[in-house]
């Protein structure tokens, strides 16, 4: 490969990179967006919910903490999502999406 | 008078992702409909990229890889291994995302795609994990360490995570969620389905429970149909994703007690739930648990849930009787639970 050849390809290849790379953070900055956007899910009711708010912990036996007891015990914050599910007197019209095992 | 659109006519995009047919449909006549619909398959696409255990080059696989050592991990990996975990706690270890090693055992060592065609096809002895004596049963999931701190993760040794249907379920939630700013949505995640808000002018997106696949003819009817929003309907099966390995019939969903495939009564199991984690573990656990169990356990917690046996009976769960609707069941029958 000649000298001339090698710095036209290094420079494409170069472009190539930098192109790569600003995808990657796009998609990976959207991501992560998307995901800080992201309403988590409603607390399961078995769990304790504190006035006001709805938290979380995981169990002490989850934290990876060696010092003391459950100080710092992972802590999700949760909004609370209303579940509603119409009365089963109005018939269900054809079906957009039907559940069942995985295929 | 206002003709209200049917909600199968709104905008929908169809897309295979994480080994299975999905789709997601929004109910708003936007131009960005279509665009906002490629986000939600991109988005299962890069978390797919994350949370395969069937990627060699996906975080998953490098967790699994690297037993024994504190791995930081993407907020995406933290945030589906922590859901999985509690709900390994909240159905006592009926659901338990860390028995890899006794699946892997039993055949599924590849994507299903993998083992149902061409060269693949049922699973050879030579590419499965030696069936050791003593199968890998379950509750391995207390021993994973988790450290706030930099969202760091330890796999102990002998333990390896399948984030399956976890992960299918919680990219289908985050999906309606973000599509929440464009209007009500509906992601159908290979049969798991979460809706948001109902579509203008209905109480619900119309969804149904299909048959399972042995039971099923050409357009066989379905099950059960209902209205959903806000919540999310998880069917788990033995149904479907079966094989012959070991001189026996396997399927994918193990017992933590035995470590083997479970031996059930159960076909399929569908549940209604909060959350997708919850219908998702719980839809497990029922199959795992047999349908007097399933029916007394799920019950007892409030879920609503369909449980069909393997002779073709129907169980349904006190909450699910609210959920449907009479004139579109094409089969229910109640059994006293002995």
């Amino acid at each position: 490969m000649t000298r001339r050849t090698a710095s036209h390809a290094n420079r494409w290849l170069n472009a190539g990179v930098v192109l790569t790379g600003v995808i990657a953070s796009l998609v990976g900055a959207s991501l992560l967006q998307w995901q800080a956007d992201a309403a988590v899910p409603a607390a399961p009711s078995s769990l304790p919910v504190a006035a006001n708010n709805t938290v979380v912990r995981l169990p002490a036996s989850m934290d990876g903490q060696d010092n003391g007891p459950n100080a710092d015990a992972v802590v999700v914050e949760l909004e609370p999502v209303p579940t509603v599910v119409a009365p089963s007197d109005i018939p269900v019209p054809r079906p957009v999406a039907r559940s069942r095992s995985s295929r | 008078m206002t003709v209200l659109r049917d909600p199968s006519t709104w905008p929908e995009r169809t897309f295979y992702a994480m080994g299975c047919q999905m789709s997601a449909h929004l109910a708003v006549e936007t131009e960005q409909a279509p665009a906002a619909l490629a986000q939600v398959e991109a988005f299962f696409h890069a978390a797919e990229g994350v949370l395969s255990r069937f990627r060699p080059d996906s975080e998953l696989a490098y967790l699994n890889a690297h037993p024994g050592k504190w791995l930081s991990l993407s907020p995406l990996l933290w945030d589906v291994v922590a859901t999985a975990l509690e709900m390994a706690e909240q159905t006592n270890g009926l659901f338990d995302p860390t028995l890899l090693f006794a699946l892997e055992a039993a055949g599924y060592n590849r994507s299903f795609d993998r083992m149902t065609t061409g060269a693949d096809a049922t699973p050879s002895t030579q590419d499965t994990v030696p069936h050791q004596g003593t199968p890998r049963r379950g509750g391995g999931y207390r021993q994973v360490r988790l450290r706030r701190a930099g969202q760091s993760l330890n796999l102990p040794a002998g333990l390896k995570l399948d984030l399956g249907g976890i992960a299918k379920g919680y990219v289908a939630q985050a999906a309606v969620n973000h599509l929440r700013a464009w209007g009500p949505a509906l992601v159908d995640a290979g049969g798991d389905l979460v809706a948001g808000d109902a579509p203008p002018g209905h109480p619900g997106w119309p969804v149904a429970v299909a048959a399972p696949a042995s039971r099923s003819q050409e357009n066989a009817a379905d099950i059960a149909r209902l209205w959903l929003a806000n919540a999310a309907l998880a069917t788990s099966g033995i149904d479907y994703r079966q094989w012959q390995a070991h001189g026996r019939t396997m399927h994918h969903i193990i017992n933590p007690a035995t470590g083997e495939p479970a031996v059930t009564d159960l076909l399929s199991a569908t549940v209604l739930a909060p959350t997708a984690a919850q219908a998702e573990s719980w839809a497990k656990a029922a199959i795992i648990l047999g349908a007097a169990r399933a029916e007394r356990q799920l019950g007892r917690r409030g879920f609503a849930a369909l449980l069909v046996l393997r002779d073709g009976s129907i169980l349904t769960t006190s909450p699910a009787q609210r959920w449907l609707t009479g004139p579109s069941v094409v089969e229910r029958q109640e059994r006293t639970v002995q």
